[in-house]
């Protein structure tokens, strides 16, 4: 992407280019790869804990447990949030917060909370989805395609 | 710190001083505060309550114990059925742990599966199934990989033997346990 | 008079009577605390939102910067002043409460210093006693239209920079006591292809250069005839790049006397990643600190550049390069040749 982009550039800005990639600061990958995985691990194992608690103190089974775990997950996030901690977690984490639900909690919470200032319909009702609403359109939509694929390949492939 | 404000809940620094020392700290201080936060939960987590699983290999032993009260409901609770297919299932590769009850017309089977073989647990589901319904056509099967019916089943066992419970209400507790089975949601 | 292609060669030498500067949480924390008149503990001020907040700071800048020339506000003749907000509301709203002649003016970052030119052409030549110049900012009012809501657990690359909460102003007149205006360039639009709105100090690097080099060119004069030539928010990465570019420009500057407001404001342990930004940026650095430095002796000719990247979310999102300029002022007290 990068690259095609320089390509429409004249020589004078695509020598900047390279003059400022060498003074810049890189992302240290290995790092936020590292700091993901373990908050990210981390925050599975709480989710985990918190389906056997249900299990244990309920009657859950394994496949009944996810509903509420989820939802205590996204409580979790949700208080998080509200006090203005799930971001400097996010900035230490990067992906390891932004994947999980917990995450996608954030991102509704977040806007949820900043619009409250334009109103409940207008703002907080309009803007919620503001970071999520792509997440559900594609994550319905490539459900679909994934089951139309699989609807065609077990008529006609007999998988 | 949050306050309750003009506008619902709102940032305001109650204590400016304990923030500035915190914020000049800064990603350090957060670093080892949230470090602590994690591992007192991990460590806390630990302290869950799990029963002991090693009652496991003691499943012939003491539920032949025949009560001579002189009803016949309690002869119904021969758990041979029971031991032979606990029996089959623990020498299958990928079928970890087992604990089985029956009456005279229900056979109530729940193992573990080792995590590994969970990519292949539908089929393993399947496939112990069908092999206990070939087993045993008499009896209606409930078999299940699940944690929870493991749990449960077990209990069920226990009580069994400590309440000396009879064959009807062995079954009802069973057709709850198969019930929650098949709970989707 | 307009010296060589671009440049304002102010011959009454406007003075600066009075600067105010105003700040938030963050820069009560900072390494210049002690040069801002007014500091707030928290990002609301008492307001409903941060919009709000943000009106509320140039407004209280505005105030003390009169109170300490002795003025009211029907001495003054003009505002000149602007902000990064949408329509520019927080400054047109503060216009509403000041209620003098405002002219609102926009270059993003770079508004402190566009605004200090076009006060001090306007007194130089008579058309105005006074006028009211600055810019303002706001971390989370900025963050919300610019970026994504303040409390979205989004990760910033190192590239990134801290938007000032914040006003800086100062009144400009053609007769009093003060440091003077004595130039001003005004910039140009440079593009350099540059499109991650996480490293605007890599985009804006150029067009600093662009305007720096102008100006000696102009003036006839070199880099060393300044004691201080301060940039605006090119941060960490925007400061080294245009050193860099400048040096190989063939323009010597010693490294000491080229300074970034961004890198001034705060301290180490602050985490503000590649350093400050935001229109409030240069204006409470230049207005709190230099000028008080210059009162003091220790400075007696600065160049200030403030730089400003003109890009919107809406431009990034439609695949827009950011576009940046950068206005540079001479300010002088007592090394007047």
């Amino acid at each position: 992407m990068a690259n095609e982009k320089r390509k429409k550039l004249t020589p004078v800005q695509q020598e900047y280019h390279l003059f400022e990639k060498e003074r810049e600061t890189k992302r240290p990958i290995v790092r936020n790869c590292a700091c993901a995985f373990l908050v990210g691990g981390i925050i599975c194992v709480i989710g985990q804990a918190i389906s056997y608690f249900y299990m244990y103190f309920f009657d859950f089974t394994e496949q009944t447990a996810g509903n509420p775990t989820v939802a205590t997950m996204v409580f979790l996030s949700m208080i998080l949030t509200g006090l203005g901690v799930y971001d400097r977690i996010a900035q230490f984490a990067g992906a390891g917060s932004a994947v999980p639900v917990t995450g996608f909690g954030n991102a509704v919470i977040s806007a949820a909370i900043e619009h409250r200032t334009e109103g409940f319909v207008l703002g907080v009702g309009s803007n919620m989805f503001k970071l999520a609403g792509s997440v559900i359109l594609f994550g319905t939509f490539a459900a679909f395609v994934i089951a139309l694929v699989k609807t065609i390949a077990t008529q006609w492939g007999g998988l | 710190m949050l306050c309750w404000g003009r506008e619902g809940w709102q940032h305001a620094n109650l204590f400016p001083r304990f923030t500035e020392i915190h914020k000049t700290n800064g990603l350090m201080a957060m670093k080892t505060w949230w470090l602590v936060v994690v591992s007192v939960v991990i460590a806390v987590s630990g302290c869950a309550k799990e029963e002991t699983e090693q009652k496991q290999s003691l499943q012939g032993a003491n539920l032949l114990r025949v009560h001579t009260s002189g009803t016949t409901k309690n002869a119904e609770l021969d758990q041979g059925p029971a031991e032979r297919a606990a029996s089959y299932l623990r020498q299958r590769d990928d079928v970890r742990d087992v604990v089985a009850v029956n009456t005279g017309e229900k056979l109530l089977v729940a193992y573990q599966i080792p995590h590994l073989q969970r990519w292949n647990r539908k089929k393993i589901e399947k496939d112990v199934d069908s092999r206990l319904r070939n087993m045993f056509p008499g009896y209606d099967i409930i078999s299940s990989s699940d944690l929870k019916i493991f749990w449960k089943t077990k209990e069920l066992k226990a009580n069994m033997g400590k309440r000396h419970w009879d064959g009807r209400k062995v079954n009802r507790e069973i057709g709850r346990i198969k019930a929650l089975s098949k709970e989707q949601t | 008079m307009l010296k060589g292609h671009r440049t304002w060669v102010f011959a009454n030498k406007p003075a600066i009577i009075a600067t105010a500067a105003v700040g938030g949480p963050f820069e009560a924390n900072g390494r210049l605390a002690d040069d801002f008149d007014l500091l707030h503990e928290d990002l609301w001020l008492g307001e409903e939102s941060y919009e709000k907040a943000h009106r509320v700071l140039l407004e209280e800048a505005a105030f003390q910067a009169m109170e300490k020339a002795g003025l009211e506000k029907e001495n003054v003749q003009f505002l000149i002043a602007g902000d990064l907000i949408n329509q520019m509301t927080p400054t047109s709203f503060a216009a509403r409460t000041l209620g003098m002649p405002y002219l609102g003016i926009f270059g993003a970052c770079s508004t402190s210093m566009e605004g200090l030119a076009l006060s001090a052409f306007i007194t130089n030549y008579g058309g105005a006693d006074y006028i009211l110049t600055g810019a303002s900012s706001h971390n989370t009012a900025v963050e919300k239209q610019f970026r994504y809501p303040t409390e979205y657990g989004g990760q910033k690359p190192p590239t990134a920079q801290w938007t000032v909460t914040g006003a800086g102003v100062a009144i400009v007149s053609p007769k009093g006591d003060g440091p003077r205006v004595t130039a001003a360039t005004i910039g140009r639009v440079v593009d350099m292809g540059l499109a991650d709105p996480f490293n605007m100090g890599g985009a804006m690097a150029p067009a600093a250069v662009d305007t720096i080099e102008a100006h000696l060119r102009d003036m006839q004069i070199d880099a060393s005839y300044y004691d201080l030539i301060v940039t605006g928010d090119l941060g960490r990465i925007g400061r080294q790049v245009s050193l860099d570019l400048l040096r190989q420009h063939g323009i010597d500057i010693d490294e000491e006397r080229y300074q970034d407001c961004g890198l001034l404001i705060y301290r180490d342990g602050q985490p503000v990643l590649s350093g400050a930004s935001g229109a409030a940026c240069s204006a409470v650095v230049v207005y709190g600190h230099l000028i008080k430095r210059m009162r003091r002796g220790e400075l007696k000719r600065i160049l200030a550049v403030a730089t400003g990247a003109l890009l919107s979310p809406l431009s990034f999102q439609q695949n827009e390069t950011i576009p940046c300029i950068a206005h540079a002022v001479a300010i002088e007290y007592g090394g007047e040749a």
